[in-house]
């Protein structure tokens, strides 16, 4: 026993041993993990639509989506959904805060992973550069996505920083906007070389010179909002670039670009790859979760039921020509199981056929007295649907579509944009050829419905850009550039007084909780 | 003729163990009768004394000293510090005392050699006597409570050497004086004093000393007399549990006994959940807030493995000088449980059994079909545009369905329990099988367990070396509940059928083929479906064994050496069937079925060397050094599919399921291993002068591997003294105190109760990447890591008193200050650098202060009755003092609720932890009623202004409750009335508010569609409310203080020749609530940041009726 106690005293080991898990030292050993270490920047690039995402960041506070609030209750979701919508969002707001986590953790995941391919020697150096290229572009799309929601971000471009260190933005938020702006330029400029010219399958979905082109395309577009130097040469320089390359083409159908397989479409210059088993995800609330009805699934068939949470502003989809092919991206009307004529019935409140109706007023009895329905109050099955991407009733809970990022038709409007920019607001022929490019596959003719010189404005042309791309996260960049957002006037009320402000976020509060160096954006 | 040998056979074992006990504690004590012979009378004794002015007490003893006389004298009765003076020289002993008496008014008679000492009663009264009193020779039976004779007890005659024990079976025999009060005392039992008078056969019934002072407390690593603990130790032994059913934990034995010790049954009648307990506030932030729990010595021991019935008694640490020993696991208390063993000598054979059957103890009331059915047709033809907007939706289905009794099931449990006991002197055995089978009060929910437990103790060598061995296996089969269910049950409409029965509805019906009468919607599962449509069943087997060798090299002088094996293996089996709600709806899983494994192993060895020993008589030391070692090792393995050809192979072919092959799957098969060891040396010194002046100091050293590589070892010390004063010379003649001692003490304890690795950099599976046209597989990240994670601490301070008043009542107070430091706990830090929100780091502290009371007493005890009252209460204060460092700033926590989205709350933070403010803080804005068009109105911050909730903002809200109760309570009466005995247990938690979520979410008319509280119908405010939504304001935060009626249970004693002890009883628990609360129970959780709200996924309260029956051959 003596012995046995002796020897008991002597244990005193407490190195860990990790079972399930990499500890970093033993992680690296080969190409195939230095991918896999890689895998992870990609697969944080899903977030881009979790937590609400660019869905209520950068459709829902327009003048196409809304977040409804039913009338049983449903999805008032704490008011956050009213509060964007109506542009009275604060720094507390709900799903802010997600936004700005999901983008730096974009940029936190590039500057891990740079700063470790550094640190192996035995790496291909080829491998290495174009690695870090690619790496370094996925970070300035994290900044470009910071850049547009909050403007004023600290900028953080290395993963070995001090024990302690907290980054701060600019103490001036137009001098602190221009820098990031400034950085994600350059990042481009200097990787634009050591980055894959290819487009084929091995480069989908991947950051490759083309998809640091466009990127560059958006950020000059809205140079003059975030600058106040315009750069419309620079944005036709690179459009055109991407334009002329031929590598891309408008896909003949529309709706192409968002069925299952859109990864085979043409005119995709960067979309987000989703798999139905593999990548999990939010692609499927996207595509229909969030906005049908609970009682949807058989009329659209998809695997499941919807959520009954988001629904278009009328006025939207009032807008569209009746020939418009993309007026089909919305559901609206009498709901019916798909190839019969049996209407299903929305029975959480009131065991009444399904309707979407455009306008949100009562299906029973009209509007009572005193009773307003709008987004705030809104029955079960006020509002169309969107429904531009395509539901596969085989992918379970999940989804396989791509979320496009980037595409051909994107680029040729924002090129046309640039020259009539340029050209004082005036259309000029060229400009005209670009739009009806678009414009004539919407209309399955392309003698038909076309735009010529004197009815191309920017006023129409933002028009297009709805009609053309709207429930794909564009539109809230779009309203600021042409100075309607923050002065938004539209279906239910006026927004124009609420300031400038709004065309940007707040800084979250929780953020600047955890960080005293972060100076909050000017109105908040 | 049977009968005969069993019940001698029984007698027999019996007096084997009483005789070994006689043995060890009695005999050597005990002086035989001198006799009688050559006894001088004082006056033939002569003396010389030289007193003056001292004390009565200082003349007796000097005449002890010079004579063989011995004073006999009531200390109640008879002043000793009265001063006499005595200066004589030679003089006869009768003659001092007649000069002593006319100075103090005494009276003296001299019975043999002994010298009673009597207040003087008349003048007339001789003062100095001589009683040559004939010897007389007094037999009987000394018996217990329920009429067992007790051995062993000893038989003295005060101020004498004479006395005796009794023997095996109870009977004494003794030659005394006539005329002399004989004292009857036995450890554990009330000291009884009888005059004898002429009597020669005098019986005596012991009865139990509820507050006795030699009793042995359990401490960490050791036992102590309960005079001699210097820190908070509150112990219950099995004559103290609850004498009804115990249904959910063994912890529910401590419900409402301890001060301090708060335990909630938060899972309602759940039998697969267990109790929660809270020692003494919350004093964690994320690490571990739940006691340690030591079984028989082996900490972190599962109290699964331990049937309650085969407890002998628990003692919980309260205070940091009593848990450092246990330094790591600590910071919450500790809870020691001891269980039973043989003893040598006795064969004793028990069986209890009882039955207990279920029932809502509060069923919420929600409207009825006929009531539904009579407001839709009212509001449909009301003038109230509103209300026929209300009622358009409502639809009657013309059934009348109760869907609180559907769901439940009026099962009856039952357990048994069989347990043996006894032994040889060299070999002692405890077995026990115990079944317990729980039919919980919803359909399908239910337990049952299966244990068997083995204690062998055998001694060698003089009893020099000591093997102990326990083994105890148990085998459990659960069926939890899923909260959903209650959801829909307070929700469905009520005219709805439960079965797809009714043709006329088909219209109405989504899925036409199934069983259950299912509608379309959001969340509206039959609830009858989510009972009978899911298979959900959980086995598990856990075995705790435990060896131990001890050896006493020297006296006093003992290693040992024990080590320990716990092996918790269970299976979860889940099954959804492919008719099922979900499945059409929501998955289209056409059948889900996953099974999931786990195995937790626990290997501990602990060496200890313990030496006791004295000095001069007067100093006695004890001293421990020990060292712990205690790896655990987590496997886990799970396996999911989907999509089956039909529901019968459920999870017993899970290759048969489509979805995998289909590939979309996400990940149907996993498994993961991780470990952590504790490794612990400890030493002790106990010391103590004349039991008066206590001391006890400890240090633990310990690590664990969860800290980072330059932490992982903490100290964890303790010091407390205590100071008997009831043993000082000024106290001795007290008549008010039976005993009384100060205490206080000082102590460090840790918490470890985090997730393994925190501190390394690891990479874990995340995610895929599209690579070259496949799919790669990612690793990422699994955290921020944090090599600076170091132990959270607790210091505490305790200050005691423990006093026994009157021989029967007795009074613990103890007063606490805890502060916890380097909280653990999930900080946000900023994004970037962090690639998380959030790291686990050690910052801020929180604060709790209390003071709890404890009173147990006999208040009466008569020849046929007795009422033994406990009471005890607790006050407790917490603070949140920071949540910063110099790395990390924070000034408060806002936190949701769990599923608030279910509310139409998501992301909205109910709870709020501020630095300076107290834990629990409701905060919310203050409900302002209503405006004159009905809308729902909150106060701006200034409280100038009502704002619609759509206008207001987080400045607004404020503290509109607390959810943590400030103090708990417990009042248990035991009433013995000759073969009967009642107790009667309440125990409360006082100042404390509740967040009624069920409430707030129906409370709206609008929700009729399906179903609301009928309470609603009786508020006008909300009635002729426009407002459509559930705003979070204080109108839902309600009072939650409360009183239940615990326990309540009358049993008899049915007393039987050959049996010695057969009772049966009737009992019931939580039979009422007293509470203003308006919900079902104000009953919930106490742990942790986020406590006391009422929703959904609670199972419901119940009721218990039971009988049982206890037997002991």
């Amino acid at each position: 026993m003596l012995i046995s106690l002796t020897v008991s005293f002597s244990c005193t080991d407490l190195t860990e041993e990790v079972y399930s898990e990499f500890s970093s030292d033993k992680f690296y050993q080969n190409e195939e993990q230095v991918v896999a270490a890689m895998a992870p920047a990609y697969a944080s690039l899903l977030r881009l639509i979790d937590g609400r995402g660019i869905l209520i960041h950068e459709e829902q506070t327009t003048d196409i989506l809304v977040g409804v609030t039913r009338e049983y209750g449903g999805w008032y979701d704490g008011g956050h959904s009213q509060k964007f919508h109506e542009h009275t969002w604060t720094s507390e707001t709900g799903y802010i805060n997600n936004f700005w986590v999901h983008a730096y953790d974009w940029v936190n995941q590039a500057n891990r992973l740079i700063f470790q391919f550094d640190q192996l020697p035995d790496m291909d150096e080829d491998l290495k550069a174009a690695f870090k290229a690619e790496l370094s572009i996925l970070r300035a799309f994290g900044y470009y996505n910071l850049l547009n929601s909050f403007g004023n971000v600290p900028i953080v471009d290395r993963f070995d920083v001090e024990p302690g260190f907290i980054p701060a933005n600019n103490p001036n938020f137009d001098a602190g906007r221009m820098e990031v702006f400034n950085f994600i330029e350059k990042e481009i400029q200097d990787n634009i070389s050591n980055l894959n010219p290819e487009v084929n399958s091995a480069t989908y979905g991947r950051f490759n010179k083309w998809v640091a082109l466009a990127l560059g395309v958006k950020l000059y577009m809205n140079a003059e909002v975030w600058t106040g130097t315009s750069r419309w040469d620079d944005a036709i320089a690179l459009a055109d670039e991407i334009i002329d390359s031929g590598l891309f083409h408008l896909e003949a159908d529309y709706f192409a670009n968002f069925s299952v397989t859109n990864e085979n479409s043409k005119e995709n210059i960067f979309a987000i790859p989703f798999d139905q088993a593999l990548t999990g995800g939010n692609m499927s609330n996207w595509v229909y979760v969030m906005h049908h009805h609970f009682s949807s699934q058989p009329t659209v068939g998809a695997p499941r039921g919807g959520n009954n949470g988001t629904a278009a502003v009328p006025t939207h989809v009032r807008s569209f020509d009746i020939n418009d092919v993309r007026l089909k991206g919305w559901n609206f009307g009498p709901q019916y199981v798909l190839g019969t004529n049996t209407q299903v019935n929305q029975s959480f409140v009131r065991t009444i056929p399904l309707n979407f109706t455009i306008d949100y007023s009562d299906p029973l009895s009209g509007a009572e007295e005193g009773i307003i329905y709008d987004y705030r109050n809104a029955p079960e099955g006020a509002g169309a649907r969107p429904a531009k991407f395509e539901i596969n009733y085989a992918a379970g809970t999940q989804a396989a579509n791509d979320l496009p990022v980037y595409r051909l038709a994107d680029i040729l409007l924002l090129k046309a944009e640039a020259l009539l920019r340029k050209n004082g607001g005036v259309a000029t022929q060229e400009a005209v050829d670009l739009v009806n490019q678009v414009r004539s596959r919407a209309f399955g003719d392309p003698n038909t419905h076309l735009l010529t010189v004197s009815s191309l404005t920017l006023e129409s042309l933002l028009q297009e850009r709805a009609w053309e791309l709207y429930y794909e996260g564009h539109r809230r960049n779009d309203l600021i550039r042409f100075g309607k957002f923050a002065q938004g006037d539209w279906e239910w009320y006026d927004r124009s007084g609420h300031g400038n402000h709004r065309n940007y976020f707040p800084i979250p509060q929780v953020q600047i909780n955890t960080n005293p160096n972060l100076i909050q954006n000017p109105g908040y | 003729m049977e009968k005969k040998l069993l019940r001698q056979l029984i007698m027999l074992s019996k007096r084997l163990m009483y005789a070994f006990l006689i043995q060890l504690f009695m005999c050597t004590v005990l002086f035989a009768n001198t006799g009688n012979a050559q006894r001088k009378t004082i006056e033939e004794v002569k003396v010389t004394l030289n007193l003056e002015g001292k004390t009565l007490l200082q003349f007796f003893r000097q005449v002890e000293a010079k004579t063989d006389f011995k004073f006999t004298y009531n200390d109640d009765l008879v002043d000793l510090g009265q001063k006499v003076t005595v200066e004589e020289k030679n003089r006869s002993l009768y003659q001092v005392l007649e000069a002593v008496s006319r100075q103090v008014d005494l009276h003296f008679v001299q019975v043999n050699e002994n010298i009673h000492v009597k207040s003087v009663i008349g003048r007339a009264e001789q003062a100095v006597e001589i009683a040559q009193l004939a010897d007389i020779t007094v037999s009987g039976t000394v018996t217990d409570n329920n009429g067992e004779p007790i051995p062993g007890v000893t038989i003295s005659l005060p101020g004498t050497t004479i006395g005796t024990a009794t023997g095996l079976d109870g009977k004494y025999t003794l030659t005394v004086p006539e005329g002399s009060t004989l004292v009857f005392s036995f450890i554990g039992y009330e000291t009884q004093s009888i005059t004898v008078g002429d009597r020669s056969v005098i019986d005596v019934v012991l009865n139990e000393d509820m507050a006795s002072l030699d009793e042995v407390v359990v401490v960490g690593y050791g036992t102590q007399k309960v005079r001699e603990v210097t820190s908070s130790i509150a112990h219950l032994d099995e004559s103290d549990f609850p004498q009804g059913a115990v249904y959910q934990s063994p912890l529910q034995l401590l419900s409402g006994r301890i001060a301090g010790l708060a335990v909630s049954r938060a899972n309602g009648g759940d039998p697969t959940a267990g109790v929660e307990i809270q020692l003494r506030g919350v004093s964690s932030i994320r690490g571990s807030n739940s006691p340690l729990v030591v079984v028989d010595g082996v900490p972190g021991g599962s109290l699964n493995a331990i049937p309650p019935e085969s407890i002998e008694s628990i003692s919980v640490l309260r205070d940091g000088s009593a848990a450092a020993i246990y330094g790591t696991r600590a910071n919450a208390g500790v809870i020691i449980i001891t269980t039973k063993q043989g003893v040598p000598g006795s064969r004793e054979i028990t069986y209890s059994t009882y039955l207990y059957t279920e029932r809502y103890a509060n069923k919420p009331k929600m409207v009825s079909a006929a009531k539904y059915r009579s407001l839709k047709n009212e509001w449909m033809n009301s003038d109230d545009a509103y209300l026929r907007e209300i009622a358009a939706p409502m639809v009657d289905y013309g059934h009348d369905t109760d869907w609180f009794d559907v769901i439940t099931q009026k099962g009856i449990s039952q357990v048994h329990n069989l347990s043996m006991s006894g032994g040889s002197e060299n070999t002692r055995y405890f077995g026990s099988f115990n079944f317990r089978d729980q039919k919980g009060l919803i359909k399908q929910t239910g337990k049952s367990e299966l244990n068997g437990k083995l204690s062998l103790i055998h001694t060698e060598f003089d009893g020099k070396l000591k093997l102990n061995l326990n083994l105890s296996n148990t085998f459990i089969t659960a069926n939890p509940f899923d909260g959903n269910i209650m959801e829909q049950v307070y929700k469905r409409n009520p005219t709805m059928p439960v079965y797809n029965t009714d043709p006329s509805l088909n219209s109405y019906l989504y899925n036409p083929n199934g069983q259950f009468f299912e509608i379309g919607g959001y969340r509206a599962p039959n609830p009858m479906g989510l009972i009978e449509q899911f298979d959900r069943e959980n086995r598990s087997a856990v075995f705790l064994g435990s060896g131990k060798v001890s050896f006493e090299f020297i006296p006093g002088l003992v290693g040992s050496v024990m080590g320990a094996y716990e092996r918790l293996n269970a299976t979860n089996n889940f099954y959804e069937s492919k008719d099922s709600w979900a499945s059409w709806n929501e998955t289209q899983a056409g059948g889900s079925a996953s099974k999931t494994s786990s195995l937790v192993e626990s290997r501990t060895l602990e060496s200890t060397l313990n030496y006791d020993f004295q000095l001069n008589g007067d100093h006695n030391f004890s001293a421990l050094v020990g060292y712990s070692f205690q790896e655990q090792v987590d496997e886990g393995f799970s396996a999911a599919n989907r999509t089956f050809l039909s529901d019968l192979f459920k999870t017993n072919n899970l290759g048969a399921g489509l979805q995998i092959s289909r590939g979309s799957f996400v990940t149907p098969v996993s498994s993961s291993k991780s470990s952590n060891r504790l490794i612990a040396g400890f030493t002790r010194v106990n010391y103590n002068f004349q039991e008066k002046y206590l001391f006890s100091a400890s240090l633990r050293r310990e690590g664990s591997t969860r800290f980072g590589a330059d932490n992982k070892w903490g100290n964890f010390p303790a010091v407390s003294a205590g100071w008997r004063i009831s043993g000082e010379e000024f106290m001795s003649d007290s008549r008010v105190f039976t005993d009384l001692k100060l205490r206080v003490g000082y102590g460090v304890t840790g918490n470890q109760g985090i997730p393994n690795y925190l501190s390394l950099s690891r990479l874990n599976r995340s995610g895929f990447m599209l690579y070259q046209g496949d799919w790669i597989p990612g690793y990422s990240p699994s955290s921020n890591p944090n090599p600076n994670l170091r132990w959270e601490k607790k210091s505490e301070t305790n200050f005691g008193i423990d006093v026994v008043f009157f021989k029967n009542i007795s009074l613990t107070i103890d007063l606490y200050d805890r502060t916890t430091k380097d909280l653990l706990f999930e900080y946000r830090v900023p994004v970037p650098p962090n690639i998380f929100e959030r790291t686990w780091a050690n910052v801020g502290s929180i604060n709790n202060r209390g003071i709890e009371f404890s009173v147990n007493a006999t208040a009466i005890s008569k020849d046929n009755f007795t009422w033994y009252p406990s009471f005890n209460i607790s006050f407790n204060s917490n603070k949140l003092v920071s949540l910063s460092n110099d790395l990390y700033e924070q000034s408060d926590l806002r936190l949701a609720l769990p599923n608030a989205g279910v509310f139409g709350l998501s992301d909205e933070t109910i709870y709020r932890v501020e630095e300076g403010k107290p834990i629990g803080n409701i905060y919310t804005w203050e409900h302002a009623g209503f405006s004159d068009q009905g809308q729902w109105l909150v106060w701006n911050a200034t409280n100038t202004e009502r704002i619609l909730p759509t206008e207001a903002n987080y400045e607004d809200r404020r503290v509109t409750g607390n959810g943590v109760p400030k103090s708990w309570f417990g009042l248990n009466n035991t009433f013995v009335y000759k073969e009967f005995d009642l107790q009667v247990s309440l125990r409360g938690a006082l100042c404390f508010e509740l967040l009624n979520m069920i409430h707030l979410h129906r409370a709206r008319l609008n929700m009729l569609p399906a179903n609301i509280p009928v309470r609603t119908l009786d508020e006008p405010a909300l009635l002729n409310s426009t407002s459509l939504q559930n705003y979070l304001d204080s109108y839902w935060v309600e009072k939650g203080d409360y009183v239940k009626l615990d326990n309540i249970s009358l049993g008899y004693t049915i007393p039987i020749k050959g049996v010695s002890n057969l009772r049966v009883y009737i009992s019931g628990q939580n039979l009422l609530t007293i509470t203003k609360y308006k919900g079902e129970d104000p009953e919930h959780s106490i742990v942790g940041l986020i406590p006391s709200h009422d929703d959904y996924w609670n199972y419901p309260k119940t009721k218990t009726y039971s009988a049982g029956l206890n037997v002991k051959f």
